[in-house]
């Protein structure tokens, strides 16, 4: 599998205060990871340096993969303004990112984008409709439409099932399996750790340095235990798949 | 009805009022957005010190106004960006403020040629050549801008994080859609007056939401509104003998409640 992106030996500190330390990786086409840690302990600004918004103190981010390449789904995205006049298309054609006048028209490449990202996302039957009338597992899936239409190599998703129930926690699941199938790397970001090591591939640990990395399979208690303190208690709640 | 267009100052009102409808209603559907409604208020008491000061130094009051509009737009941008006092505070300090300034300064240079009701409900009467041309500069300027940046000001008002994923200048378009706001308002004064532009900005914005048609429908539908507003206002104010502002906004209100009602149960 062909390599997306490399860090090498990335630092971040702010005010001599070490958010990140020395951290490397590298994301494969294909790769599902999930990235778990405890509050404080730099996932954010690890996918703020992935995206290029900010500038690692020491050390490198290599792409193999055009940056307009890699998809971001924003912390509560789906819990954006729920009154929010605009409809299901209009919000997912901003993904296209590039300037746009006014009167502009998608050309024929960014139609069959477009179109495809709503089929993959299963929202045909809801794309005229205004974001605010959906539910927010429906809300959810504009937002990865949206980070879909540029045909991303990697998709990036914060916090993503956030505010979305259980039922429709599966269909999202299931939809970011079908998009790791047909060879989108995916990095979730989540607090949800019982889902994430239920979903993904591979397990990075973070705590301002990555302490753990490896198959989501072999992921055991210990290491939740050294992650999240000692007095850290895991309840598996079950997720039925569809 | 015809026969106000006989009028020199009522044509000259007319066009002023198409142009600044389009101008300030453009620039609204994104602050309406942004939940910076209150910048009108703001940004028109401020303007009032930029009236004063274009009497004193003998400029068109017109044009220091709406320098002085985008002066407190791009300090308001300034200080909402560091992200140290929250932005409807900021707002409300300006708003304040600037009302303080100009009451301090019509009191004490009291021989200023200022008719007071005119600047604070708007005048049909006040609309001059020199005013006409800065009123469609800077219209033509906000429909360049909103041609241009339409997609992004969008985009940024419902989700900014992904703008700077994106690898968007979101300080950029900040300041833009500020500055635009202040030349729209700084360019109303006149006309509307400065307690009543907030009605024009803010009310056929949420009127035409209401219809719950999608984004870029909405404006249009808001662009109608003011329009109409604006012109029956004028109108009114001059087969009335009212002044031109309390008009408009309350053709834009009753207008905002037929758009309710009629939407109330969608």
């Amino acid at each position: 599998m062909k390599t997306i992106i490399t860090a090498k030996d990335v630092s971040y500190s702010i005010n001599s205060n070490l958010i990140l330390e020395n951290i490397s990786f590298n994301i494969k086409e294909g790769d599902y990871i999930g990235l778990i840690g405890p509050n404080g302990a730099g996932k954010t600004t690890l996918i703020k340096i992935i995206l290029d918004i900010t500038k690692p103190s020491h050390g490198s981010i290599e792409y193999d993969c055009m940056k307009c390449e890699i998809g971001y789904v924003p912390q509560k995205a789906s819990q954006q303004d729920q009154s929010f006049p605009a409809t299901v298309e209009e919000i997912i054609e901003t993904g296209f990112g590039k300037k746009k006048l006014f009167f502009s028209k998608k050309t024929r490449i960014e139609k069959e984008m477009f179109n495809s990202a709503i089929k993959q996302c299963g929202l045909e039957g809801v794309r005229k409709r205004l974001i605010n009338e959906l539910s927010g597992g429906e809300r959810q899936r504009v937002m990865i439409a949206r980070a879909l239409v540029q045909n991303p190599a990697l998709l990036i998703l914060d916090e993503p099932a956030t505010g979305i129930d259980i039922h429709q926690q599966e269909n999202f699941y299931n939809l970011l399996n079908k998009l790791n199938s047909q060879g989108i790397a995916i990095i979730l970001v989540s607090h949800d750790v019982d889902a994430v090591v239920e979903e993904v591939k591979t397990i990075m640990c973070l705590k301002q340095k990555i302490i753990h990395q490896g198959p989501a399979a072999e992921f055991k208690l210990d290491d939740l235990q050294h992650l999240y303190g000692e007095n850290f208690k895991f309840i598996r709640h079950h997720h039925d798949h569809v | 009805m015809f026969e106000i267009l006989k009028y020199d100052f009522m044509i000259k009102a007319l066009i002023a009022g198409v142009f600044l409808s389009i101008a300030i209603t453009s620039i609204g559907v994104f602050v309406v957005l942004k939940r910076y409604s209150i910048i009108a208020d703001t940004l028109s008491h401020v303007s009032l010190n930029g009236l004063i000061l274009g009497a004193v130094i003998k400029i068109n009051p017109l044009l220091s106004a709406v320098l002085v509009a985008i002066g407190a737009s791009v300090l308001f941008e300034k200080i909402r960006s560091s992200k140290k006092v929250y932005a409807d505070s900021i707002l409300t300090i300006f708003l304040t403020a600037g009302l303080a300034l100009a009451v301090l300064l019509i009191s004490t240079l009291r021989n200023l040629n200022l008719n007071l009701t005119n600047l604070l409900f708007g005048s049909i009467l006040t609309i001059s050549t020199e005013d006409l041309i800065i009123i469609g500069f800077v219209t033509t300027l906000v429909i360049i801008s909103i041609l241009l940046f339409y997609k992004k000001f969008f985009s940024l008002c419902f989700d900014e994080d992904f703008e700077k994923a994106m690898g968007t200048n979101i300080s950029f378009y900040n300041y833009l859609l500020v500055i635009l706001a202040g030349l729209s308002i700084g360019i109303s004064i006149q006309i509307i007056g400065v307690l009543l532009i907030s009605g024009l900005m803010v009310i056929p914005v949420v009127s035409a939401f209401q219809f719950k048609m999608g984004f870029k429908l909405s404006y249009f539908i808001a662009i109608f509104f003011s329009l109409f507003a604006t012109i029956s206002g004028l109108v009114i104010s001059f087969t009335a003998g009212i002044p031109s502002g309390a008009a408009i906004v309350l053709v834009s209100v009753a207008i905002f409640a037929l758009s309710f009602v009629i939407n109330y149960k969608k």
